[in-house]
This record gives C-alpha cells, structure tokens and sequence, in this order.
C-alpha cells in the first residue's frame, strides 16, 4: 500500500476515533466566547493579536505580500480577524485586479482548448468559483482539456523576499531530494537577475498515486514571483490521470510566466514594510539544538535516535542501563509584548514562571519531578527562562518513549544534570 | 452590544452541529491530547460566538471554524509545547489492539512533528483540504504548502517506516 493512502486511512480512522462531549464543548465555548468579550474592550487588537499566527513559515515571504499580511503589523491593526465575506475586503492595495481578471488573464496565456472550474482570487479579495476569500495571493485555476486529456492549471502571483533565498524559499532553492526524490530540477538564471526554477515531479513524493505535479517558478530582482503548477489530471488530488504528461511544457510555461500580463496584479500587491523587528524571532534550529546537545551531555551518556525541528529536538539518553527518552525546547519569547494582553508572550511567561526560583543571573529556572502518563514513568523537568526571552526546557523519562511503559527505574540524567544543560552558556 | 437571542440559538445550533468535527481535528492537531483539544475547540467556539455577528454571514462559517481553529492551535502550541505530551490519553473505544496499536502509533507520530508539519498533514489528509484552502488557513502561499507538505510527509515516513501497516509490531 503506498505510503499516503495507508497514512490517509489511517488518520481517518485516527480521527474517527475521539468521541467528544458535545454539551461540554459548546458550553465551554460559549463560555470562553463571554470571557473573551470581557476581554476585548480594552483594546480594538484584543481579538485580532490573539488570532494572529505566530509567524509566517519559514519568514520567507515578507510582511504585508502574499502570506496575507503582517503577522500583528499595522495593516492589521483594529480590523479584526479575517472573516470570508462574499464582499471584497478591506485590503491596502489599491484593488486593481480582480479575481476574473486573473483568470482572464491565465486563460489568454494558454492553448486553445475548453476551460471548466474557472476559480480566482483578485488583489482586491474578490473571487470566482469556490476560491477562498480569505487573504491570500491573487491567483487563478481552471481544468484545460487541449484535445488530450483534462488537466488542472493554476497560477499565482507573489511577493516574495529578496533574501529568501538562504532560507530556501518555494522556488528559490530546489526542494530537498530527500523528501521528493522523484523530482526533478531545473533552474535558469536569467539576465537582470531573474530565476526560472521548474520542478517537475508527482502531486504524491513517493508516486503513489503517480500524478504528475509540474511547478514553474519565475522570480524577478525585485521580488515578483509567478508560479504555474499544472497536473496530468483534472484535479490535484483524487482524480485519475487523463494523459501522460501535464499540457504546458518547460519553454511554455516560462513563456507565460515571463508575461507582463502578471505585473498588474503583482504591483496591486501591497508594498513590502521594512522589516524592523521580527515579531517572533525565530527558534533555534534543531540541528542547533542538537549539536549543543552533544556537547552538554555528561561523559559515559550516548544519545541515539536524533529527530529535531525549529526550537525542538528529542533524543535516546542511555547510560547501559537502557534508553530513554529526552526533549529539548529551545525558545525566544517577546518579554517586552505587553503583559496585560492575555495573549502575549509576556503573559504566557509570567504564568509559566510564576512559581520559579529566580537565580543570581535573574534567569528563572522551574525544576520538578512528576509521573509520567503511564504508570510507573517518571517525568522531570528543567524549564528555564532568561531575562531576554530565550527559554530552555527539557524533559526526560524512564521509557524510550512516552507512551511506554518504564525500561528503568529513573530517568537518566540527574534533576542537577539537566538543570546543568539548561543553564549552559552554550545556548546564548 | 451582546448577541440577539435569535443570533444565540443560532450560534448554539452551528457550535452544537460542528463541535464533534472541530474536536476530532483537534485531537489529531493535538497528537492525541483530548485535553489539549478540549481547550482548542471551546477557545474557538469562543471566538466564533465573539465574532457571530460577522460569521454567520460568511460563505462558510464551518471552514472558518477549522481555521481559526487550527490557527489557534499554532499559536497555542507555542505556547504550551514544553508541556505537552504527544500522546496522553487514548480514546476508549471497542477496536482491537492492533487497530489500538497502529492508532497510538500515529498518533506518537504525528506529536513528533512540528506543529505547522501537524498542521499541514491534517488540514491536506484529514479534512482533504486543496493546497489553495490550506495556504490560506496558514496564511501562506500555495508553494509553500506543497513544499511543507512533501517535507512533512517525508518526516513522517521517516518516523513510521515504509508503511503504517509495517510499524505496528505483530
């Protein structure tokens, strides 16, 4: 069975499983929903600050472009969450191009043939079909049957960051073979400083099922970026291949992509902000993370089984005495967020570090020793917090996993040992 | 300004019609923390009755939902990651132990990822959300998604082996 279908049926199955109370639910939701009321009249941001995702991924895309605005910057600013309407929203673009206009503008970009499921999305929020108003890139998509067989186009106008590149940004960088070994890359560098990337792979990395997934990416000097991802299929997802390749090929799509039919919607995109201060810094990289690690652990501890993320890793301590399980956070949190915002870092903080003991350096450090979920486990924890934000917290076990039962009577490294760790010089 | 009685029957009839949907995505958000998920779900509810007067009227109040939802899960998780446990309480439900076991291993699973990588999967696997819906509940583009997506999935694979079906012991 390939991969995506078995994790598909079984996250279904997953799923299905949670039987929830709904009284409970909906009381506490409605109770929640006054106590949060309460809460906004003190500020028109309450509700728009709490709602406001924690960063964009990767911080690729700069701040008021495609990713749908700031994180909590000014164009946010008193409006409110984002709530689709089937009436353009209020936007800081001047609103120029609408969502029939870019799929107008797709549709005379390409071979003749019948177009079906025309759907878009404009600068100003408009949309056709059943395209999400929400904020967004402006773009549009539709099925072309060219004679040979339906397939699903779409394309997509951004903004993207000069400097994205380092942080390997869609289109900027080849994707990883690792994850999309199937993939093949192809990057043209064009005069003025231009990028053409075409990754030619299949909607499901391991080609199970194997409909194929053309992207094309062209990146100008100044931060405009058009992508057209064509299928062999009328749909990305759940639909059966109607030819063997997607309709549009390298030269085609670069050609419609080069087109100044794009610059329109592009320069109706809201305006890059300088970016001052990241509103969430970034958490530490897990390689990072994890080669701090190795340089903390105590002589005569091997660790095993690496995973790591941004800001998080977790590793197999074994002292031959059996493995267990350890887990790392390393975060940067805003102290300087207002405290009486329920939902700033600081308030977070302050509550988590409430009881804490404070130490000569003025870093807080909560240290304990619980059970864990499954009897017989034992849990403990160094949390510490410094004065600028950056916060450590590790947490280990008796059992190499957390929903095992112990493999040994304590965890292996001592309260003072992780203590230890946490409050190394290394993770400044 | 509180919400008419008219509008209050009609929040509790859409919170009392989405809440299992809600709580079963936010049990999956969450890695299997029903705990976690409890609170997810009534802080959303919670939004959405602040906000009912604008979201009754939106296209699709229910998909709203599922974003502010998982939206919220992304900034919760943040906040709570040092705490959380990937998988604390298992639902008590008739199915046989491998079907336990395969479960609670995806489950484990899915709490070793990022919570964007949780939240990628879910959205794309779970509620069969396209890219387009996905990038616009993340606030990102369509490319980033289908790269997070591969990526994730790759992490995942590399969590679980080959197949689900082959990680769960026999």
């Amino acid at each position: 069975m390939p991969f995506e279908d078995d994790f598909t049926g079984a996250l279904q199955e997953a799923g299905q499983s949670f039987e929830p109370d709904v009284v409970v639910l909906v009381n506490g939701g409605v109770r929640e929903g006054r106590r949060q009321r309460r809460r906004r009249t003190a500020t028109v941001l309450g509700g728009a600050s709490a709602l406001a995702v924690a960063g964009v991924v990767g911080g690729l895309l700069l701040p008021g472009a495609a990713s749908g605005g700031p994180v909590a910057g000014p164009a946010h600013s008193g409006a409110g969450p984002a709530v689709p309407t089937a009436t353009p929203t209020t936007h800081t673009a001047v609103g120029v191009f609408s969502a029939q206009q870019m799929v107008a503008a797709l549709k005379s970009q390409l071979p003749t043939g019948s177009v079906t499921q025309a759907e878009g999305r404009g600068t100003d929020g408009s949309v056709v079909g059943g395209a999400n108003a929400q904020s967004g890139a402006p773009f549009a998509g539709l099925v072309l049957d060219d004679g040979h067989g339906a397939a699903q186009i779409e394309v997509a106008v951004n903004r993207v960051s000069p400097t994205a590149q380092a942080g390997g940004a869609a289109g900027l960088a080849c994707p990883d073979p690792a994850y999309t070994p199937y993939t093949v890359c192809t990057v043209v560098q064009l005069p003025g400083g231009g990028r053409y990337q075409l990754e030619q792979g299949y909607e499901f990395p391991d080609k199970h099922p194997d409909t194929k997934d053309w992207t094309g990416y062209l990146t100008a000097a100044d931060g405009m970026q058009v992508v057209l991802q064509e299928w062999n299929a009328p749909a990305e997802k759940g639909a059966a291949t109607t030819r063997p390749n997607p309709p549009l090929d390298s030269a085609q799509i670069q050609k419609i992509l080069s087109s100044h039919i794009w610059t329109a919607p592009f320069t109706d995109l809201p305006k890059p902000q300088p970016v001052t201060a990241p509103t969430t810094a970034q958490d530490t990289a897990g390689t990072q993370i994890l080669a701090n690690l190795d340089r903390l652990l105590p002589a005569g501890i091997t660790a095993a089984h690496q995973n790591s993320s941004d800001g998080f890793a977790d590793i197999q301590v074994n002292d031959g005495h059996g493995p267990a399980l350890l887990q790392i956070n390393v975060q940067h949190w805003n102290l300087t967020s207002n405290p009486n915002d329920p939902t700033s870092d600081a308030a977070a903080m302050a509550s988590l570090f409430a009881g804490a003991t404070t130490l000569p350096n003025g870093d807080k450090l909560l240290l304990l020793q619980s059970q864990g979920s499954v009897a017989g486990t034992v849990e403990r924890t160094a949390d510490l917090l410094q004065p600028d934000g950056l916060r450590i917290a590790i947490m280990e076990f008796n059992s190499p996993s957390q929903i095992t039962a112990a493999t040994r009577p304590d965890p292996v490294l001592t309260l003072d040992q992780i203590k230890a760790i946490t409050t190394s010089p290394l993770w400044k | 300004m509180d919400v008419k009685q008219a509008q209050v029957d009609d929040y509790l009839e859409f919170a009392a019609a989405r809440s299992a949907s809600l709580y079963r995505t936010a049990c999956l958000l969450a890695g299997g923390d029903t705990h976690l998920a409890e609170d997810l779900v009534q802080d959303t509810l919670g939004r959405m009755y602040v906000h009912w007067h604008k979201v009754s009227t939106a296209d699709n109040p229910a998909a709203y939902a599922h974003t502010v939802l998982v939206r919220g899960f992304l900034s919760h998780r943040r906040r709570r990651s040092s705490q959380e446990r990937p998988v604390t309480r298992i639902p008590e439900t008739i199915a046989s132990d491998r079907d336990v076991t395969t479960r609670m291993a995806l489950l484990a699973a899915l709490g070793q990822l990022s919570a964007r990588d949780r939240a990628v999967l879910v959205l794309r696997y779970w509620q069969d959300s396209s890219v387009e819906e996905t990038a616009a509940a993340l606030r990102t583009s369509a490319g980033v998604v289908r790269t997070q997506t591969s990526r994730a999935l790759g992490r995942l694979r590399a969590v679980l082996g080959d197949g689900i079906t082959d990680f769960v012991p026999r």
